[in-house]
């Protein structure tokens, strides 16, 4: 409104106005990647639960329809995506509390919130092997 | 449904975002360990665990809230990286349909089991 007719500041068309930062410009931290993390397994958790209302869907369309969605998670690649779909699970469930915490105000301070990534990194990896060995 | 201004509708989201995260604590725990030891299951056994009460109260409400909160967590992704505005539509209504429709089959095919 006031650099309308402001001499002062050039007027710029949209092609030429200034942009927010990119990401690639920002070296990464532990808190950032984490974060964006958070997203990203959020979005293959999206696809993941498709796959799990696969077998449900199996198990209610009788025996042969079973049995190939049983082959399917029973191969290398069924399996690869389960695990991959626990890791991600366990992932978006430890940083979610982290994030509930945060929500509710604690928790904000630098250290803190390092801290509190690395366990979350560490339990979510626990976790993971504890569903797949035992 | 009377139209809500759009401030309290974000606050909205954020609130039930955060209130299915919380349920959902409990029963991710529990869903994941569950259904990695029945995964493999021949179809007899699969049937009997998914025909016990509790077990199709539990996956009842498992697949509703995740599914909800799927769709609630996929709607900010959109609405941040999707800038036009028709595309951005086009997606909202796409992501709805397909969590709408996962969340209904595997809701269905539960119950058919269990009831």
């Amino acid at each position: 409104m006031i650099s309308a007719n402001n001499p002062q500041v050039p007027r710029l068309t949209v092609s030429q106005r200034p942009l927010s930062p990119h990401l690639q410009i920002y070296r990464p931290q532990l808190t950032s990647v984490l974060s964006i993390l958070h997203r990203g397994t959020g979005v293959v958790l999206a696809f993941g639960a498709l796959l799990i209302a696969g077998w449900f869907w199996g198990v209610a369309g009788g025996v042969e329809v079973y049995g190939v969605v049983r082959g399917f998670f029973d191969g290398w690649f069924g399996k690869g995506l389960l695990f991959i779909w626990t890791l991600c699970t366990f992932y978006h469930l430890c940083n979610g509390v982290r994030h509930l915490v945060w929500d509710a105000g604690y928790g904000f301070e630098l250290p803190a919130a390092y801290l509190s990534g690395k366990i979350m990194v560490g339990v979510s990896l626990g976790l993971t092997l504890l569903a797949w060995l035992v | 449904m009377e139209s809500a201004r759009a401030s309290e509708r974000g606050a909205r989201h954020w609130w039930l975002q955060r209130l299915s995260a919380l349920a959902l604590i409990p029963l991710t725990l529990w869903f994941v360990f569950a259904i990695l030891g029945h995964i493999g299951d021949r179809h007899q056994a699969a049937l009997a665990w998914v025909g016990q009460p509790g077990v199709a109260v539990a996956l009842s409400a498992y697949i509703v809230l995740m599914f909800f909160h799927a769709q609630l967590g996929l709607q900010v992704v959109v609405e941040d990286y999707v800038s036009s505005e028709g595309a951005r539509m086009k997606t909202l209504l796409a992501l709805k349909a397909v969590n709408l429709l996962g969340g209904a089959a595997a809701i269905v095919s539960v119950l058919s089991v269990a009831l």
